[in-house]
């Protein structure tokens, strides 16, 4: 490693700070008490407190999984406090001016002005600051539409029949371990409901924030896409420097009916520990998507580059016939970062389509792991999948795992998987440096080069902070 | 503990009675390896490595050795000695035969039952040395249950002008019966040669091979080995290959799967120093009810290494096909280069293919890639030659024969690409006549 690349190394997560602001917490630990406590804090139906406490007698049967790559200390799940909302003077802001105004400059920091987001980027944001949603915009207008977009909290009160009919239908309360921990102690998130044949006219997002000290987060998200709908989402985060690692369990349900599209984009940044491994989120999510309907299509892309361990694997359920999973993924590593990312496509339905692109990037200590399952049952005649998964190592510290698994039952379908595994081709530094190009910036044009197959996937205004957040993650990391 | 388990034990304790000769550092090794079967048990789908293969059926039935040696017609010998010169070595169920046997110059082998009371001194150091599956419960029964098997040595700088070929034949007349060959097989610094294994079988009834085969290359030694598994259709077949590769040596392996009811092929190889190459490549057809499960894993440890994997598949009938292949690129191992490739075609509506390519990579000067397809025979090649006249049985096992030639034409050892041809012949005209391609 060469020292101008040494130095490029040294940057500082530039998102570290905390707000404060007084918080209306639980007390620490999880019981049957604790779930009772969140849900009346909710003011939630009794249908929803016997959905937790059910999921919670699950999760306590469940043993906390071992398989993957990831390493972390054992965690205790009673020293932690499993829900925080900023204290609400009374029933919660109504416009803008209502919103703590320590909370807007948190969103002023992040670069997410709520105010000019409204006129300059017509998306309407429901933000997530720790656990409850204090500021959604553009309502009005998506809701001329019909399209129903807000808290889950709000949902469960509102829209308790969607609510009941879908949740938990896609991620079923017994899945895994951390998405039965997740429905028993969701706090907030968002619901999201297009009707029938609308095409959502503006890009939704939800941007979340951890922030209280030791709160566990627990998002829900639950998006239905009735038939002929489209809708793309988008979900970023930041949080501030901790040094205790905080856990993040969410769940993202996703359902898309016959002929219905959703798009679903992350960027995720969350802190990821500091040079020598410490603090750090870790961030195991559940992400699921079915394709329930004929001709239906669920996109997943995500840019992973923060949070100290990632072990997550957004998948798609592919059961009406002719419906499309596609996964892009560009997972950056560097210090002591983990991530255990992938997905699993399961074609069901007859002529189904897969994509999976995945660009792994290793540099300094990171371990990157891709992990994924493509399953082609008997029924599913016709299918189709192709899987690239291309990984980059920088420095000889660190590590690429690949872990793919074809399994197909029927002979009409068809599957390949390609993955290549190698450093930055010299040749291609030395071509950049020799037309005067410097060091880093050459690294980082390759780099970039390398992950724009699934940046070119992303809405405009995320594919920009993608590439500003892949400068910042990765400065320094090659020589 | 369950019974079958319990059983092994008691047969273990048995045997035992009769070891006292057996010098300490085995009896040893075989308590340990008693105990790790008893402790895990048979695997079962649960575990990742054997998440397609169900050894249900072997778990349930206690499989006990045979120690008879059948009478053999000298017709039958003829044909299992085939053709070319060289060393004819004779294993019938799990046992050494001198006597049918034929020992070229320049090679030196023993039985290692006989060599460990004689000679221990030569088979001590590399017992259980090569071996890198120390926990897998077959790999443990071996150890604990083996009486014989080839212990092959060839000298330094020796090059064998002809191959080694040994044959493993199962008599299965009875019932349940079970062979535990273990072979050794120490190539000196800088010594060349050719190994065949073929398994076979008189058709009948039900039976286990369970084998263990230990390599070790010294420097600059290179070995072209194969593998020839046609065991009978009610066979069960577990074999695994250990190699350990010292600097420069060179490896390659040719593993045919075509017989046995359910059948599994380890290979593994670790290049434990610099320069060191392997080339793995096999082939399975499975038809029937047959479960092929081709095992490979390639370590490399030091740097400068390459390695070379092709794998493929026909699947028809309601057989499975499974191929898992890892590949490991340690700290040091930098400036490796390995590649792996697996492709299979599935034959019928009901059978099935299982690929898990796995590459992990601690080392960054490296160049590797993987990469895996399944799919069926191509439409526009099977009407290619359907428009000029030939049948669609015979185009399609005209496609599926070029598909297997590939494998077999990356063999080194040229004498045996013919035998291999047949083999691979006589069974996809079985695939393809019988009406249910």
């Amino acid at each position: 490693m060469t020292d101008s690349a040494e130095s490029f190394l040294k940057n500082e997560y530039a998102y570290g700070f905390v707000t404060p602001v007084d918080s209306d917490a639980a007390p620490r630990g999880l019981s049957e008490d604790t779930i009772r406590f969140i849900s009346k804090k909710k003011n939630e139906p009794a249908f929803m407190l016997e959905w937790r406490l059910a999921a919670y007698r699950e999760w306590l049967k469940m043993k906390e999984p071992t398989w993957s790559s990831v390493q972390y200390p054992k965690i205790d799940y009673q020293d932690m406090i499993y829900y925080s909302a900023p204290k609400n003077k009374k029933d919660g802001p109504k416009s803008l001016e209502e919103v703590d105004a320590e909370v807007l400059k948190t969103y002023a920091k992040l670069g997410i002005p709520i105010e000019e987001q409204k006129i300059l980027a017509g998306v309407a944001v429901d933000a997530v600051f720790d656990s409850v949603s204090v500021a959604t915009t553009y309502k009005a207008k998506l809701k001329e539409y019909g399209i129903i977009f807000c808290s889950f909290s709000e949902a469960v009160r509102e829209h308790p029949d969607l609510i009941k009919k879908y949740l938990g239908s896609v991620v079923p309360v017994k899945d895994n371990f951390f998405a039965a921990l997740n429905s028993a102690v969701f706090s907030d998130g968002s619901f999201c409901y297009i009707p029938k044949g609308v095409r959502c006219p503006m890009e939704l997002s939800t941007y979340f924030r951890i922030n209280a000290m030791d709160t566990g987060q627990f998002e829900r998200t639950l998006i239905v896409a009735d038939e002929g709908a489209f809708v793309s989402y988008l979900e970023g985060c930041t949080a501030p420097i901790r040094d205790k690692n905080q856990l993040h369990a969410a769940v993202v349900e996703l359902v898309a009916h016959e002929k219905a599209v959703i798009k679903y984009s992350t960027v995720q940044n969350w802190y990821s520990g500091d040079r020598n491994g410490k603090g750090g989120i870790y961030n195991f999510v559940t992400k699921r998507g079915l394709c329930q309907g004929a001709h239906s299509k669920i996109s997943w892309t995500q840019v992973e580059t923060g949070s100290s361990i990632t072990w997550k694997y957004p998948s798609c359920i592919l059961q009406g016939d002719y419906s499309t999973g596609e996964f892009y993924s560009v997972a950056v590593v560097n210090n002591h970062q983990q991530a255990d990312t992938g997905t699993k496509m399961i074609h069901l339905g007859k002529h189904t389509k897969s994509t999976i692109i995945s660009k792994g990037i290793s540099a300094r200590f990171g371990k990157n792991t891709y992990r994924g399952l493509v399953k082609m049952v008997p029924r599913a005649e016709g299918s189709r999948n192709y899987t690239q998964c291309d990984s980059l190592l920088m420095g000889d510290r660190c590590s690429a795992n690949t872990f793919p698994t074809l399994e197909v039952n029927n002979r009409t379908s068809r599957a390949e998987h390609e993955a290549t595994t190698s450093r930055i081709n010299e040749d291609q530094l030395f071509y950049c440096r020799q037309r005067g190009m410097s060091a880093e910036n050459a690294i980082s044009m390759i780099v970039h080069g390398f992950c724009k197959e699934v940046f070119k996937n992303l809405p405009m205004e995320f594919a920009v902070e993608a590439q500003k957040l892949m400068n910042v993650s990765l400065e320094g990391s090659v020589g | 503990m369950n019974e079958k388990i319990e059983w092994y034990k008691k047969a273990y304790e048995v045997l035992k009675g009769g070891r006292q000769n057996e010098p300490e550092w085995l009896l040893l090794l075989r308590e340990e390896a008693i105990a790790a079967f008893v402790r895990k048990g048979f695997p079962t789908v649960k575990e990742e490595s054997w998440r397609y293969t169900d050894v249900a059926a072997i778990a349930g039935v206690p499989f006990e050795s045979d120690e008879t040696v059948p009478a053999l017609s000298p017709e039958t010998l003829e044909v299992l000695k085939q053709k070319g010169g060289g060393s004819f070595l004779f294993v019938v169920n799990g046992k050494f035969s001198r006597v049918h046997s034929k020992i070229a110059e320049g090679i030196d082998v023993m039985d290692i039952g006989e060599a460990i009371l004689t000679r221990p001194e030569i088979v001590q150091p590399y017992l259980g040395f090569c071996a890198s599956s120390a926990g897998d419960a077959f790999y443990a029964l071996n150890t604990a249950f083996f009486k014989s098997g080839l212990l092959i040595r060839v000298a330094e700088n020796i090059t064998l002008k002809e191959p080694i070929r040994a044959v493993f034949f199962t008599d299965a007349s009875k019932e349940h019966t079970v062979s535990h060959p273990r072979n050794l097989v120490v190539m000196g610094a800088g010594s060349k040669g050719v190994l065949v294994e073929t398994y076979v079988a008189s058709n009948g009834q039900s039976y286990l091979t369970n084998s263990v085969t230990e390599v070790l290359l010294e420097k600059g030694a290179i070995l072209d080995h194969a593998k020839i598994q046609t065991e009978s259709v009610a066979a069960f077949h577990i074999a695994s290959t250990h190699t350990l590769q010292r600097r420069a040596s060179a490896f390659s392996s040719f593993s045919l799967s075509t017989g046995g009811r359910l059948a599994r092929n380890e290979c593994f190889v670790a290049l434990d120093d610099g320069e060191a190459s392997c080339s793995l490549n096999g082939l399975y057809l499975g038809d029937r009810e047959q479960v092929l499960d081709q095992q490979t894993f390639v370590d490399h440890r030091k740097p400068d290494g390459n390695s070379h994997q092709l794998f493929k598949g026909l699947l028809a009938g309601n057989s499975r096909g499974v191929f898992s292949g890892r590949v490991m690129v340690r700290q040091d191992a930098q400036g490796t280069d390995a590649h792996q490739t697996n492709k299979a075609l599935l034959l019928s509506d009901t059978a099935k293919v299982d690929a898990q390519p796995q590459l992990e990579i601690l080392a960054d000067d490296v160049k590797c890639s993987h990469g895996a397809a399944v799919g069926q025979l191509q439409e526009d090649a099977l009407f290619y030659l359907r428009s000029r006249g030939i049948g669609e049985r015979e185009a399609g096992q005209m496609l599926a024969q070029g598909f297997a030639r590939e494998v077999i034409e990356r063999t080194e050892i040229e004498f045996l690409k013919e035998t291999l041809l047949e083999i691979v012949n006589e069974k996809l005209t079985r695939q393809f006549g019988s009406g249910k391609e």
